[in-house]
């Protein structure tokens, strides 16, 4: 997870996790999406996320 | 306009157009760095989409979101179906996803930053014929 401006509303995420096994792309981001709920759009300005299976990893 | 009927225009324009993105700003005027590279993309690929811009109303926001499920702007939808956000957006750009979804040619990416080499000097415009060459 870094804030990406240091202003503490622009972060970007990078997670991996054998929970996005079997889901879309569209559904892995919503999981992270979720964990941070309200907040995005609204504290948090923009959320880059980037998400991976520990299969996919480089 | 009723919260209902901004829905409907949403429900509308995600059914009536093959590529629909939902964005900040215009393609040609992006008020967002993220909709400017979403739409960038699409552009690249040369598709045709119809885009609107969510910023004149925030209830065409709420309404798209609530909708759709995905809380953040731009949002690309492809046969009436959310394809993703920027992020998605992008890294299927680059892996040729979006161009074999849109059924369009990845165009040559490496080709791109080679080839005009001489756009990044810097150019004298000042209409003096002399070429500052020292020694």
């Amino acid at each position: 997870m870094q804030d990406t401006t240091g202003g503490g509303d622009h972060f970007r995420a990078e997670v991996v996790s054998d929970r996005f096994e079997g889901l879309s792309r569209i559904q892995q981001h919503k999981l992270i999406y979720d964990v941070f709920g309200e907040e995005v759009g609204a504290g948090i300005h923009a959320l880059s996320i980037k998400t991976q299976t520990p299969g996919e990893g480089r | 306009m009723t919260n209902e009927e901004i829905r409907a225009f949403i429900e509308d324009a995600i059914r009536e157009n093959k590529v629909m993105l939902f964005m900040k700003g215009t393609p040609q005027q992006p008020a967002c760095g993220f909709s400017m590279r979403t739409s960038g993309a699409l552009n690249a690929l040369g598709v045709k989409y119809a885009a609107l811009d969510i910023l004149p109303d925030p209830r065409i926001r709420e309404e798209l979101s609530s909708l759709s499920g995905w809380p953040t702007i731009p949002q690309l939808f492809v046969d009436g179906e959310l394809i993703g956000g920027c992020d998605i957006v992008m890294e299927m750009f680059e892996s040729g996803d979006l161009a074999e979804t849109l059924g369009v040619e990845q165009p040559e990416l490496e080709e791109a930053p080679a080839e005009p080499e001489h756009e990044h000097l810097p150019q004298r415009q000042s209409g003096i014929g002399l070429e500052n060459r020292l020694g």
